[in-house]
């Protein structure tokens, strides 16, 4: 009970240090374009968490994810520039109308397992892609939103600057990952994951795995559209491209980067991937003038295929691995000379 | 007082009987060992008892309750728990978590809950984790309570299961060959085990092969042959039944 | 143009595009039917079938035998991939697998791009020739060139699979791989050639096909992923399951293009797929198995 104690005052601790060193970080680094990438982590890492819950821990999957991320981001761009409602009651709409629909389409889709659950998720994701290029009466089509997004504000602060964006931003990927911390410590997160252990076993205990899965789906679903809306109100214009499968396939490899099931494994995988990227935007072009479009796509893939080989779980665990076993090898080698 | 009937009970795969007309009661507080050859249809009762199977004819009925056609997890809420032949532990957690599990039946917090831990959602893990606790040191693992659950031997795997099960505090506990895989020395452990969960008020339904222990900790025995129920007795009754001897422990060399 | 000759338009463009999902499906299927994989990459298989024949014939290389070394290219290609990463992650969990083929479609398309950019290449039809007019509808000699490939790859399979080694043991491996390997057969060189196979179908699917679509590095992603639903329509356990479940998704696709919306059609097979998904998810011909605990 004890060693339960002093994990679980750890865990809070690394948070709340983490939670300083993000705070702080605006302090040191004055930069716009640095800090407009570390807004970007701060979103996709919302998304990658939520994806995590759904993938590392209930070990499900989902290749639509770009399309809950999309249906948040045309929620707040549809609602407040056409039809002038509050921004922040556009966030919580199309929070609650992608949970909504996320449940909603999981009935289905969860009774499938493995392959054909992949599928089906990745059939969801086009077809709600599909949707914002046909629709372009409510949409604006392939050409995006007509009308610019307009900001967020508290009060008579208008949220429209690369340094409070990221503290709107950070302030929600925190609370983000505090709450799937909490969840997945609790009763809920261990009902989860037996159901990655053992369907059968979980359900044998009483687990109603059914339920749970729709549950966490659509749990992710509203971390995807919240980060989608924040998107929205960031960049204050959105078309159909961002929200497409290669979408789903980044934030899928960020969550398998930094490690599915585990807290800072988001955070991880995603500012690596978003480093690798601007690094590969900049660097490139310089040696391949020639390459047009996004020719990360290859590193993805084949970080996608390489890390499932040989770090399954990720590069945190990963790495915290191969260190353990490099410093029993130590030992054992001072042991025997 | 009978705490599990089956009536008649059937289960098809294609033109196959894995299970033809079979029926039989479990009795309050008695230990009652299901045997029978390899293919008998024993796993295939406890899938249909425990509801990964409907039956394609006949009832289950627990605590007078019919059941057959529920799902797993509502069966389990009725409080039947089970152990699987081919261990289904989790891997992905620790033993503790293994058989905190265990008490999801017995415990309430949902997503709201889990979110913002307030006061009785702690004090509830608390118990939760005291409850789990006593079950694994029922089965002298309490030592190992923070490890992986996949670092443990099998042996002790497969009590872990044991412990997980128990932690719903089941009317009736089935163990799909408990004894498979042990040595003796681990074997007594699990007598003894079983001992203990009978005496706390467990009734227990057992599949195994190992004739030995059967004999000594069965109250009753159903025999099952390609399907079908073969005989039902006390363990004299049985090792003194002139078709099980035939059919069964002829050939496997005779108990004595 | 009256009703019929509209139909008839329709169902030939149908059995067009239906020729490529079900030999696209087919793919799947084998691979599916030996390893138990899912191979997301099939639509790049065709992909790279399209590009290599594209940059042959551009070099000068005759039609028929750029068409010849195109495929074996790419079979070749496929096998290394097959045994440097599916071979190598043989022990991993079916999701782990699953996310290893996308992240190989995903880096595959990578490399095409890198190689050839995005330009759409044009290839020239296999024989000249204007629109043949057939009872009021139209139909370009490309077209009759795919449905003709199409039902001469299908018998060719068919026979390969009936009557030949290779064939015959591919299919022991779907019927029992255990016995199939107390026979001597291994599952790792069945695995291969199931791999080496389908890429050829594939390849052979896109190289067809690119004269009507144009040969473009993300050719693969859309009909990689309607060849799969093709053979989830059909079971994917299934090989005439594939083949009539391609047909069929052409086909639909065709006239819901006509006669619905043409924006959606692509939307159109996706809500089959759930349509079949929710329904009968063991598709028209397959069989679910259960996992025996």
């Amino acid at each position: 009970m004890k060693d339960l104690l002093r994990r679980k005052r750890l865990r809070h601790s690394l948070i709340a240090l983490f939670t300083v060193l993000i705070f702080a970080l605006p302090f040191i680094i004055s930069n716009n374009y640095y800090l407009s990438v570390l807004v970007i982590i701060g979103i996709h890492t919302t998304v990658a968490v939520g994806l995590c819950l759904l993938m590392g821990y209930a070990g499900q999957i989902s290749l639509g994810h770009a399309g809950f991320y999309g249906l948040g981001a045309y929620a707040s761009g549809i609602l407040t520039s056409t039809y002038n409602i509050s921004p922040w009651v556009a966030i919580i709409a199309g929070a609650i109308g992608t949970g909504i629909i996320a449940y909603v389409m999981g009935i289905p889709i969860f009774r499938l397992k493995e392959h054909y659950l992949a599928l089906a998720t990745l059939g969801l994701g086009l077809i709600i892609h599909v949707i914002f290029v046909e629709e372009v009466e409510l949409t604006g089509g392939p050409s995006g939103l007509s009308k610019s997004i307009p900001p967020l504000s508290i009060g008579n602060l208008a949220i429209d600057t690369d340094s409070t964006f990221y503290f709107l931003v950070w302030a929600v990927a925190l609370l983000a990952i505090i709450i799937a911390n909490n969840v997945v410590h609790s009763r809920i997160g261990r009902a989860l994951r037996s159901i990655h252990g053992s369907e059968f076993a979980a359900q044998s205990l009483g687990v109603d795995t059914g339920k749970f899965k729709l549950q966490i789906f659509a749990l992710s679903a509203v971390y995807a559209s919240v980060a989608g809306s924040l998107y929205a109100h960031y960049i204050t214009f959105i078309s159909p491209s961002p929200f497409g499968l290669m979408t789903s396939i980044q934030f899928m490899v960020m969550a398998v980067v930094g490690g599915l099931a585990s807290i800072w494994g988001p955070i991880f995988g995603v500012t690596a991937i978003t480093l690798l990227t601007e690094g590969l935007k900049t660097y490139v072009p310089l040696i391949y003038p020639q390459a047009g479009g996004e020719y990360e796509i290859v590193v993805f893939g084949l970080l996608l295929v390489i890390i499932m080989i040989f770090l399954p779980e990720g590069l945190t665990s990963g790495l915290v691995n191969i260190y353990e076993r490099w410093r029993h090898r130590k030992e054992r080698a001072h042991e025997n000379p | 007082m009978k705490i599990l009937e089956i009536n008649n009970l059937t289960k098809s795969f294609g033109g196959v009987h894995a299970i033809d007309d079979v029926s039989f009661s479990v009795h309050r507080g008695e230990i009652l060992a299901v045997i029978g050859p390899n293919g008998a249809g024993k796993t295939t009762l406890f899938n249909l008892i425990t509801g990964i199977y409907s039956p394609s004819c006949g009832t289950i009925n627990f605590c007078d309750e019919e059941i057959d056609g529920l799902t797993s997890y509502q069966i389990a809420c009725k409080g039947i728990a089970r152990t699987f032949q081919n261990l289904q532990i989790f891997n992905n957690m620790t033993v503790l978590e293994n058989v905190m599990v265990g008490r999801h039946t017995k415990s309430k917090t949902g997503f709201l809950g889990a979110i913002v831990p307030i006061g009785h959602v702690q004090r509830e893990e608390i118990d939760i984790i005291d409850k789990s606790l006593d079950r694994l040191a029922q089965v002298g693992l309490a030592d190992k309570a923070l490890e992986d659950a996949s670092s443990l031997p099998y042996g002790q795997q497969k009590l872990l299961e044991i412990a997980r099960a128990a932690a719903l505090e089941p009317a009736l506990l089935l163990l799909d060959e408990p004894a498979a895989g042990l040595n003796s020395t681990e074997t007594r452990e699990l007598v003894d085990i079983i001992y203990q969960l009978r005496d706390q008020g467990v009734t227990i339904l057992l599949v195994e092969h190992d004739m030995e222990t059967v004999m000594e900790i069965a109250d009753r025995l159903v025999v099952l042959n390609f399907g079908n129920k073969l005989a039902e007795g006390t363990p004299y009754e049985i090792q003194n039944n002139q078709e099980v001897i035939t059919a069964y422990l002829g050939e496997e060399g005779s108990v004595c | 143009m009256n009703l019929a000759s509209e139909l008839l338009q329709y169902l030939l463009s149908g059995l067009t595009m239906g020729g490529i999902y079900a030999l696209v499906a087919l793919g799947f299927v084998i691979i599916h039917n030996v390893t138990g994989i899912i191979n997301f990459a099939q639509g790049e298989f065709m992909m790279l079938g399209a590009m290599f024949m594209v940059t042959l014939v551009g070099l000068g290389i005759p039609v028929p035998l750029s068409l010849v070394l195109s495929i074996i290219l790419v079979m070749l290609l496929v096998g290394l991939i097959e045994i440097g990463t599916i071979r190598t992650a043989k022990r991993a969990s079916t999701i782990s697998l699953i996310i290893i083929t996308i992240g190989l479609s995903t880096a595959i398309r990578g490399i095409a791009l890198l190689v050839w950019g995005t330009n759409p290449y044009k290839l020239e039809p296999f024989t000249k020739g204007g629109p043949i007019n057939l009872g009021g509808a139209t139909i370009v000699p490309q077209s009759l060139w795919v449905i003709g490939t199409t039902v001469v790859v299908l018998a060719l399979t068919y026979f390969i699979f009936e009557y030949t080694f290779w064939g015959k043991a591919l299919r022991a491996c779907v019927v029992n791989k255990f016995a199939a390997r107390l026979m001597g057969i291994s599952p790792q060189r069945m695995s291969l050639f199931a791999f080496m196979f389908s890429a050829a179908l594939s390849a052979l699917a896109g190289i067809v096909i690119a004269p009507i679509t144009y040969a473009t590095y993300d050719m693969g992603l859309m009909l990689g992923v309607k060849g799969f639903i093709a053979a989830v329509i059909g079971g994917l356990s299934s090989t005439p399951g594939a083949v009539i479940g391609g047909l069929a998704l052409g086909i639909i696709e065709a006239f819901g293009a006509g006669l619905v919306s043409s924006g959606y059609k692509d939307g159109m097979a996706f809500v089959i797929l759930l349509l079949v998904l929710f329904i009968k998810p063991s598709g028209i011909f397959g069989a679910f198995g259960s996992k025996r605990v």
